[in-house]
């Protein structure tokens, strides 16, 4: 019998129930490499076939969530004076920590429930570039919330197919990264081409 | 080709990582594309035969049906499966997909598809040819189930069980119960009719062969 990581947390969830799914959520929101999104569709799923309970499943599993991001962003907090030591005297660093004073709130909401596959970078980001905790929970929370009220209904919704739409929602998030970093890419290049090259001819002529 | 090369020497580091991350941004959009291509192409299919009409075909297996969903489409009492497919029966193995649990269990594919969708096709056949009432496996009436995966698994004739409940039988034979409940706009909703299922199943059903 081979198990995968997933095999295994489905198991998991359906033998000791929601505290569980709270503990998964957890070490996601740390980091770790679980299947986050999978997770919380097939919660929906198993609340509607009656195999985890309908108001703990949630709570918990929301709970976990919000304590795993915020311990995430406490490593990175703490791990800032390192950064600061090596990168904080730079003009880039500095810009960047700017730019997400400006930006961080909408890039803290939209990476917990839409472009999850960068929401461990983003947490860490927001900790080590000063960003205020209280707006990051206040961020975090709503996203996370959306995530489990989006992902979880849609495996209520679509109960024992879940499986199905679960697959959907892997595939449209990944596009959609895939677009964050073409998007991205091609800013750099407009914005890269636009500056005088260092080592290009001084005539212009190539 | 001097030219070329001027020029491509004159690209910064910079400019080839933001092309790289165009190349890779656009090599994520289609393989993901073409995952999402699959969904819809399988929710076609999903419309196109009419799952609560009964009466399937098991070549309409999919691998990403559980086998509760297998189950309750084509009326076998999961017990029956799980015997015919020598898989012990779990509250998970009866909600991951065919395509997971096949992996698991490594069955490996034959004809391209998971082995175990064949094992299911094969029993699917067998029970209808053989009929075995196995009891409810679950021991309690579930919303996903269907009049007739509880009349089969009971060996109770599906008319009287709508008969029983005051229903019509025409056309709702295969809906799951909680859907039957509301199109049906039962009295007391999902919870009453599970629970006056549930009454004639402890009167009339079978007692399951494992317990």
């Amino acid at each position: 019998m081979s198990i995968d990581l997933t095999s295994l947390a489905l198991g998991w969830m359906a033998a000791y129930g929601a505290p569980m799914v709270a503990g998964i959520l957890f070490f996601g929101g740390l980091g770790v490499p679980v299947p986050g999104t999978l997770v919380v569709i097939a919660s929906g799923a198993f609340i509607r076939q009656s195999l985890l309970d309908a108001v703990s499943t949630p709570l918990l599993g929301y709970l976990g969530t919000i304590l795993g991001d915020g311990l995430l962003f406490a490593i990175g907090f703490f791990a800032s004076h390192w950064i600061e030591r090596r990168f904080g005297a730079t003009s880039a660093w500095k810009s960047a920590q700017d730019l997400f004073e400006r930006r961080g709130g909408i890039a803290i909401f939209l990476t917990r429930w839409l472009l999850t596959a960068v929401a461990l970078p983003v947490t860490l980001v927001a900790g080590s570039s000063g960003y205020r905790f209280r707006k990051f929970f206040l961020y975090d929370l709503l996203g996370e919330l959306l995530w489990f009220v989006i992902y979880g209904g849609l495996g209520y919704a679509f109960g024992s197919q879940w499986e199905l739409i679960s697959d959907f929602i892997s595939n449209f998030s990944g596009f959609l990264v895939g677009a964050l970093a073409l998007g991205v890419g091609i800013y750099a290049l407009v914005r890269l081409g636009r500056k005088p090259v260092k080592n290009a001819p001084a005539d212009g002529s190539v | 080709m001097k030219n070329l090369l001027n020029r491509l020497k004159s690209v910064s580091l910079a400019q080839w990582l933001a092309l790289a991350l165009v190349i890779l941004g656009l090599g994520v959009m289609i393989y993901k594309a073409r995952g999402m291509l699959e969904f819809y192409k399988e929710v076609q299919y999903a419309s196109q035969h009419d799952f609560a009409a009964g009466n399937l075909s098991p070549d309409l297996i999919r691998p990403w049906m559980s086998l509760r969903y297998v189950a309750a489409a084509f009326a076998v009492p999961q017990q029956y499966l799980y015997q015919a497919a020598n898989i012990q029966p779990k509250k998970e193995t009866s909600m991951i997909a065919i395509n997971r649990l096949n992996s698991q269990m490594d069955l490996g594919k034959v004809d391209g598809q998971p082995a175990l969708m064949q094992t299911l096709r094969a029993a699917i056949l067998a029970y209808r040819a053989n009929p075995v009432a196995t009891g409810l496996l679950e021991k309690q009436v579930e919303n996903w189930m269907t009049m007739q995966y509880v009349a089969n698994s009971c060996a109770i004739s599906v008319e009287s069980l709508f008969e029983g409940l005051n229903l019509p039988a025409q056309g709702n034979a295969y809906k799951p119960l909680n859907f039957l409940a509301t199109e049906t706009d039962y009295s007391g909703g999902p919870k009453a009719l599970l629970a006056n299922i549930q009454k004639i199943v402890d009167e009339r059903c079978v007692k399951p062969a494992v317990p």
